[in-house]
Formats: C-alpha cells, sequence, structure tokens
C-alpha cells in the first residue's frame, strides 16, 4: 500500500488543563476525502490547526507523506504540500484580490526573503496571477481590495491563494459556512471537481457537503474518535446516530427536500 | 483605466518635480530654510524607516529613537574622538543600529499591538539610561558637542557649507529613499503587509513571518540609525534628547499623519510636522498644542493620513450618492454574478 497522506498516531491536545482532543489516531489514503464531523466542541477545527501546525500537539505523532512533520512550524508544513483554509477566510483583507494570490505565489521565490526581486518586475508571476485569476472567475475583481468583496468572493480567493501553491494535502475547515443555501450544490461541484492527486480533508456541519462529497467520514466526539467510516456505515452506526447525526441527519433530509 | 493610467502619470510628474525642487532648493532658499530643509530630509528618513515597522508589517514601534541615538552616538563618538571620515562613521552607525536591532529583536518581537509599544518603549528607555549615566563616554546630559560638519571636497568654496552639508544630506536619503522603495516594492514588502492583515494567515501560505519580521526591524534599525548619525552630523551634537521617546512618538506622529503603510505618508508628515514647528514657533512657544489639534482632526477625518486625502474624498462622495451597500449573495457564473461583481467594482 501506497504511504498515506495523513496519519495521526495517538495525538492529544490539551489546552489549560483541559483536553480538547485524546488520543486520536487515523490514517488517510493520498486522494482521498476524508470528513470530519461532529457536534459543536468536539474538537475539530483543533483537530486541523494541529495537523496544519498552528497548535502543536501535547502527546502524538503527525505524519505527511510518511514525514513526520510534529515538531515542525506550520510554515514549513507548507513545504510538504500541506495547505489549510479557514473559517473564516484566510485572506488579506486590506490587500487587492491580486496581491492575496500574488503573495501566495511568490513564496520563497527571490532570494533574502523576497528582498531580492520586485512584484511588478517578475512578468512570470504576473502571468501565473492573472492565469490563476481567471481560472477561479475573479479577473473582474481583481484590482478591488478583498474588504470590499462578499463573503462567497473571499472564499475564493482563499481558495484561488491556496491552490496556486499546489497543495497535495488540503485541510477545508468548514468551506460552505456562510454560503447561501443556493450556493451550496454549486460549491459541492466544485469541490467534487478537485484533481484526484489531492487529499482532502475537510470539517463541515453541512451534511449535503459531507455525504455527497466524502470517501470516508470521521465522527469526533467530547475530543475522541466515536466512528470511522464509509458514508453508508456511519449512516448505519447506532452510536453515531445517538451522539449526532440524529439532529442533523432530519436537517439534511429536510434540505435535500 | 483611463483614469489608473492617468494618475500614474500625474505621479510620476510630481516625483520628477519634487526632485528638481530639491537639486535647486540652494539657489532658492536663504540658510535657515535651507537647514530647515535639510532637517527635513533626516527625518524624512526616519519617519521612512519607522514606517517600514508601523504601516507595513504593523509594528507600533515607540522605541524608534533607540536607532536614531545610536547611529548618533556612534557618529559622535567616531568623528569626535577618532576623527573617522564620513562614510566610515555612517556605514558603522547602519551597523550599529542593525546589532541593537538584532539583539533586541528577539525579545521585543515576541509580542504584538500595545505590549510591543511597550516593550519598544522599554529598550529605549534602558538606552536613554545608560547614554544618560555613562558620563565618561556619553558625556551624559552634556551630551557630545563639537562635531565637526563634513562636507563634500569640490563644492568647497563654491556653495555655503548649509548648501554643501544640505547636497550631501540629499544623496544620503536619496539613496535610502530609493533603497526603501525597492523594499516596500519587494515581495519582502507584500509579505510584510500581509503580516500587518494577518499574521498567521501569512505563516498558513507558508512564509516565515517570525524571521520576516526580525529581519524588517533589523533593516529599520540601519536607516533609523542612518537618519540619526545624519542627524548628529547636522547638529554638531549628540545629547540624550536624540534618544529620548519623545523623538519616536515625534517619528510615529509623522508616521501617522502623513500615512500609516504609504511610501510617501511619513515624508509628508515629516515636512508638516517640521514646519509646523518653526513656522509656529514664530509666534509662539506652544507649538505642540497646535500640532496636538492638528493630529486629533487628522485622525477623526483622515484618519489613513494626508496622502490618502484623494481617496478619502472619493468615498465620502460615494457615501453622498448612498450607493447600494448590500452585495446580494453569488452564484457560479452568471449573469447576476456580473452585476454583483459590476457593483462591487462600482463601491470600491
Amino acid at each position: 500500500m501506497a504511504t498515506p497522506a495523513l496519519q495521526l498516531e495517538h495525538v492529544s491536545k490539551v489546552i489549560g488543563g483541559l483536553t480538547i482532543l485524546e488520543d486520536i489516531s487515523l490514517t488517510v489514503q493520498p486522494g482521498e476525502r476524508r470528513a470530519v464531523i461532529g457536534p459543536n466542541g468536539a474538537g475539530k477545527t483543533t483537530l486541523l490547526n494541529v495537523i496544519a501546525g498552528f497548535l502543536p500537539a501535547t502527546r502524538g505523532r503527525v505524519l505527511v507523506f510518511g514525514r513526520d512533520v510534529t515538531r515542525l512550524p506550520a510554515h514549513r508544513r507548507v513545504d510538504v504540500g500541506l495547505l489549510k483554509t479557514n473559517q473564516q477566510p484566510a485572506v488579506f483583507q486590506e490587500l487587492t484580490t491580486r496581491q492575496n494570490v500574488l503573495l501566495a505565489l511568490l513564496r520563497g521565490r527571490h532570494p533574502l526573503l523576497g528582498l531580492g526581486g520586485l512584484v511588478e518586475r517578475d512578468r512570470e508571476i504576473q502571468r501565473q496571477a492573472e492565469r490563476v485569476l481567471e481560472e477561479w472567475g475573479l479577473l473582474d475583481v481583481a484590482d478591488v481590495e478583498v474588504k470590499h468583496l462578499p463573503h462567497g468572493y473571499q472564499r475564493r480567493v482563499e481558495l484561488a491563494a491556496r491552490f496556486a501553491l499546489r497543495p497535495k494535502l488540503l485541510l477545508l475547515d468548514e468551506p460552505a459556512a456562510g454560503l447561501a443555501v443556493d450556493e451550496i450544490p454549486a460549491f459541492i461541484e466544485r469541490l467534487k471537481q478537485l484533481p484526484r492527486d489531492m487529499t482532502i480533508v475537510l470539517v463541515e456541519h453541512s451534511m449535503r457537503v459531507v455525504f455527497s462529497f466524502a470517501d470516508r467520514i470521521t465522527v469526533l466526539h467530547h475530543g475522541a474518535v466515536l466512528a470511522d467510516g464509509t458514508p453508508e456505515e456511519i449512516q448505519a452506526n447506532e452510536e453515531v446516530q445517538a451522539a449526532y447525526l440524529a439532529g442533523a441527519m432530519r436537517g439534511r433530509d429536510a434540505g435535500a427536500a | 483605466m483611463k483614469a489608473t493610467a492617468l494618475s500614474k502619470h500625474w505621479r510620476t510628474v510630481a516625483v520628477a518635480a519634487l526632485a528638481v525642487f530639491l537639486l535647486v532648493a540652494p539657489a532658492l532658499l536663504p540658510t535657515y530654510p535651507l537647514s530647515v530643509l535639510t532637517e527635513i530630509l533626516i527625518f524624512t528618513l526616519f519617519a521612512m524607516s519607522l514606517n517600514l515597522l508601523l504601516g507595513y508589517a504593523g509594528l507600533p514601534s515607540l522605541g524608534h529613537s533607540a536607532f536614531f541615538g545610536t547611529g548618533g552616538y556612534a557618529v559622535g563618538l567616531l568623528a569626535k574622538y577618532y576623527g573617522v571620515p564620513m562614510a566610515a562613521a555612517l556605514l558603522i552607525a547602519i551597523i550599529a543600529g542593525i546589532i541593537v536591532a538584532l539583539v533586541t529583536g528577539p525579545f521585543v518581537l515576541r509580542t504584538h499591538g500595545a505590549y510591543f509599544l511597550i516593550l519598544t518603549l522599554s529598550l529605549t528607555q534602558v538606552l536613554f539610561g545608560v547614554v544618560w549615566l555613562w558620563r565618561d563616554v556619553t558625556g551624559g546630559d552634556d551630551g557630545l558637542p563639537g562635531i565637526p560638519t563634513p562636507k563634500i571636497p569640490f563644492l568647497v568654496g563654491r556653495i555655503s557649507d548649509t548648501a554643501n552639508f544640505y547636497y550631501l544630506a540629499l544623496l544620503i536619503v536619496g539613496l535610502a529613499t530609493a533603497a526603501i522603495a525597492w523594499i516596500v516594492r519587494s515581495p519582502f514588502g507584500l509579505a510584510l503587509v500581509g503580516i500587518r492583515e494577518n499574521e498567521r494567515y501569512l505563516e498558513g501560505l507558508g512564509y516565515p513571518t517570525w524571521r520576516l519580521k526580525y529581519v524588517a526591524y533589523a533593516i529599520a534599525g540601519g536607516f533609523g540609525a542612518l537618519a540619526g548619525g545624519l542627524f548628529a552630523y547636522f547638529k554638531g551634537f549628540v545629547g540624550p534628547g536624540q534618544i529620548s521617546w519623545l523623538l519616536a512618538g515625534e517619528g510615529m506622529i509623522m508616521v501617522i499623519l502623513g500615512g500609516a503603510g504609504t511610501f510617501w505618508g511619513p515624508a509628508v508628515g515629516a515636512l508638516l510636522v517640521l514646519l509646523l514647528r518653526y513656522e509656529v514657533s514664530a509666534f509662539t512657544q506652544r507649538w505642540v498644542m497646535i500640532l496636538g489639534i492638528v493630529f486629533i482632526l487628522n485622525v477623526l477625518l483622515l484618519p489613513q493620513g494626508i496622502v490618502r486625502l484623494p481617496q478619502r474624498i472619493r468615498e465620502i462622495r460615494a457615501r453622498l450618492r448612498r450607493e447600494t451597500t448590500l452585495v446580494p449573495p453569488i452564484r457560479e457564473a452568471s449573469a447576476s454574478t456580473e452585476r454583483s461583481v459590476e457593483r462591487v467594482v462600482e463601491r470600491s
């Protein structure tokens, strides 16, 4: 079997004496779409932050494509192809859409921390940015400061910047949050079109997104893994039903109707 | 498109006009205004170097005078006691500023916002204390008077000494300003703005944010020390006043008045503060009070600085026209998307 894209080995996270994550182990195969679900406060976002390196794990190991990244700071984990999006789109509000994309493309490109070049003189990167903007339908707002854009656009800017860096493992933290209900189907389509050489771990409350997108689902409850399986297995799991899904599934059926 | 091309053009013309004026200023201005202009140049460099931290990286330093003073004392000691020529003394001043930044950086850069402000302030006070008490070397509160003024050799005798030093300052500040212009237009400069906007997001894009801040702090320290060194030559004197936090506060006011995070803002701020000081103090001692009123008005009416006045006027006019502020949610590439985009573009 190929090296897993992501492996967590007995990961725990304690913040101020409070155990947020307890002994979490999971394996995500390359190309897999994994959803992490659970009630509010189950530790889903914390889990993503531990994987991405924004929070250090208290115990346990994090491996990305076989490489132990447990002690690497967040910016070094980008080197192994790991990127993450935020609940609130991680965009730079005072910068234009173009500058947001440029910032991603320019990472590590010029010597001396970027002092060895000029943004506007780098024609090749300007062309690349233009392509990315076109691909994401952002050309019209290329030179608008992101703070003037509606939420859905900001999400697109965030994703465009992330994809410009060609992630191999992408962590999505509630990407559908803040989208209008009628925007969600198109959003699911977009997620499904992402290339299969990319591994995706998704935290999401919208069951429509989760069940139409994920290959496997991990259910977190009180910071521990309650269940792990295919969407069908999870739906059939009585423990999950009791803990969480009952209410959420009703919501999904209502939404689908 | 046309409007942006026009404004770009306008900007080039303005910069060229400014350059011409600065070059012929000694022929136009009597001695006293020329020395005020020299001081404005030096403080422009000081404010621009602070702007790298305060405006671009979003690090509100209230200790930038530590570098100014370090540069000043480096020049004072070297020129007075060792007769070191100007170029070498200024170079050593820059290096001294960078070293102070590299040593103190790990302590102050652990913090953000108000804590950063307080730590940089304390740092300045520590250096102030050292300078004040170490009488044998620094002259204590008497400072070091009698620093010989350097001159451009081939101009001696042809123009006044004031004009001579003015050109020297213009050359050095011009070179430093060009270097700062490069820095803020480089990917490094863009990354600094990313840190200001959200350091964590930038880290998430794979940028070593701490290292970026550390280097920016050292660069700002080097330029701050260069300004301080020039000022010591200009006054022929260096004293504890040049390291005092009051000077750091004045620098901060210059940057915010003119426009933090804009390239020319600090220059405008330095011009305004020094003109106020010298013009207003001609008929009242209370120029600081006037400065305070100007500052308050500025923060209320033009919170982003004087150089953003045109943008501000556009904003206010747009508000008066009561354009729609709500943008409907977007859909994937459809006619309605384009409409909403247009509206967004209009609004901005």
